[in-house]
């Protein structure tokens, strides 16, 4: 089932098993160098370019900002606990909250959040080589969109390759593309500082806010943070299950994920209010010309290349949870099988995947904020972390402890939903329009943390089995 | 006669089982420190405040 011979990688060995404490041996710079490729990719630009709609330079430069650190701060204490402890995947440590079928429902989040994300990277990826090999005149338009099909799909054949080398991979991409990012990121400030000055950005005036006043559009611009900042969760195990302390993991966590990635967002806000387009492969060409915008690509093909395999590799460890996966699968087998998706998306469904990623992912987002408060509560109220059988996290039958009923824990599903319809009926995540004017005064996704937290822990102390570890001391 | 390909999943299963059951002797890493939490309150909690405080100013 595993590997053998002297260069086998750390992931062909153990796969979604726990990484030993022996072998986890990131520092904090290394952490926070593949923290930055995952979290920054023309994504950042997309975001910031969203808030641009409701909110000025100020405002939106607060509203990003702090959103990114509260959203990692409740991420930070739902994942780095467990897995800097105990060396897990994320998907892994749900099965303590949702059961060890239930944890399933986690793995589909998970999944959909990971590679739908890698879809529209890779995607744009392609598409941005395929306008510049044009604006260069070294394609006709004719065959732009084939160029770009192509493109993307040999993107995606490069992240299997280099998923090959798990996690060693990463640590190579991460501290090269991180470098890329800072310096490139730097420059783009400068080009729009220089070209348009301080003053013009900061009194440019929001694009389209909403007609419900300026503390309603503040938290809207706060909520687009928070909630597109809470989708780090499913990346979080990929990353910092190789870091053996927690205190190593908090700063990474927070600088990069963040922080960092916010601050790369600026970018798009001043961009979407000062130009009123955030896409840099438009605008930096606009102003300085086609051989900038190779500088961009540059940008465009390390963040989102980085971004995709991080993601990728997050996707085979919890894909690598299913009992027949982590059987009868090789590792090259299973990083091949959880591309195949983006393959075809990437060879037929392009432009309708593309257009359409918003609505998609808003719903994925809206189930990640209540299993951060759900697994907020276990860990700290519940002081799981101190006594979690890590056996049973990988046992699928009744001998894990985890079991609960037919493999669910009630408590644990039904607070989810709670969660989920707790955002739900306070924002329309499709539209971003506020449905109760609380919204201003809570946003949608701490509500939907606080009520997928709160029913957890009642449900638990009512119905819930508190101590299944206790079993098998008995 | 040869191992049968059951035999030979078996066998598999039986290790990974095993290396599971050792699960339970491995070494665990350390928890957040109180400094820990105070630093994550600063950065996650005190740090966004003022800065939305000074945004709406």
């Amino acid at each position: 089932m595993s590997g053998s011979g002297t260069n086998v990688n750390l992931d062909q060995a153990i796969g979604s098993l726990p990484v030993p404490l022996s072998q986890r041996n990131w520092g904090g710079l290394l952490a926070g160098a593949v923290s930055i490729t995952a979290g920054v990719a023309t994504w950042s630009f997309v975001v910031g370019g969203f808030t641009a709609n409701y909110v000025d330079a100020r405002m939106g430069t607060a509203a990003m900002l702090a959103g990114g650190l509260i959203s990692q701060f409740l991420i930070s204490l739902a994942q780095i606990p467990p897995v800097t402890k105990y060396g897990l995947e994320t998907v892994t440590t749900t099965k303590p909250q949702l059961g060890t079928r239930g944890s399933a429902f986690a793995l589909f989040v998970q999944y959909l959040t990971l590679i739908g994300w890698n879809c529209v990277l890779i995607i744009f990826l392609g598409r941005a080589i395929g306008a510049s090999l044009v604006q260069l005149g070294l394609i006709t338009a004719e065959i732009q969109e084939g160029v770009a099909t192509a493109a993307a799909v040999l993107t995606t054949f490069g992240i299997w390759v280099l998923l090959l080398m798990g996690a060693e991979g990463l640590k190579y991409t991460g501290v090269v593309v991180a470098i890329g990012i800072f310096v490139i990121g730097t420059w783009m400030y400068v080009l729009l500082v220089q070209t348009y000055g301080v003053s013009a950005i900061a009194s440019a005036k929001p694009v389209a806010p909403l007609p419900q006043g300026r503390l309603m559009n503040y938290s809207v611009a706060l909520e687009v943070l928070l909630v597109s900042t809470l989708g780090w969760w499913a990346y979080m195990g990929s990353m910092f299950r190789m870091v053996g302390t927690a205190s190593k993991a908090i700063y990474p966590s927070m600088g990069s994920l963040g922080l960092g990635w916010a601050a790369v967002g600026l970018i798009g806000l001043y961009a979407g209010l000062v130009v009123g387009q955030p896409d840099p492969t438009v605008w930096i060409v606009e102003i300085a010309g086609p051989v900038a915008g190779v500088g961009v690509l540059t940008f465009v093909i390390l963040s989102n290349l980085g971004s995709a395999l991080v993601g990728a590799h997050a996707a085979t460890l919890g894909f690598g949870q299913l009992p027949a996966v982590a059987r009868n699968l090789s590792w090259a087998s299973k990083t091949f099988a959880v591309l195949i998706p983006m393959f075809i998306v990437e060879m037929f469904f392009s432009t309708a995947f593309y257009d359409n990623i918003g609505t998609f992912m808003a719903f994925i987002g809206i189930f990640i904020a209540p299993i951060v408060g759900v697994q907020i509560v276990d860990w700290f109220a519940f002081k799981r972390i101190h006594r979690l059988h890590v056996p049973s996290l990988f046992r699928h039958d009744r001998r894990s402890c985890y079991w609960y009923l037919g493999g669910f824990n009630i408590v644990g599903m039904l607070s989810l939903a709670l969660g989920a319809l707790t955002y739900v009926l306070l924002l329309d995540p499709v539209t971003f329009v506020p449905n109760s004017d609380i919204v201003q005064y809570t946003t949608a996704s701490l509500p939907s943390v606080v009520v997928g937290g709160l029913a957890y822990y009642i449900g638990m102390r009512l119905f819930g089995d508190l101590d299944p570890e206790a079993r098998l001391k008995q | 006669m040869g191992v049968t390909q059951g035999e030979t999943i078996a066998a598999e299963n039986s290790d990974l089982d095993r290396k599971i059951d050792f699960l339970a002797f491995e070494p665990a890493g350390t928890d957040l420190t109180d400094f820990d939490f105070k630093m994550l309150a600063l950065t996650g909690i005190v740090a966004p405040a003022l800065l939305l405080l000074w945004g709406w100013a």
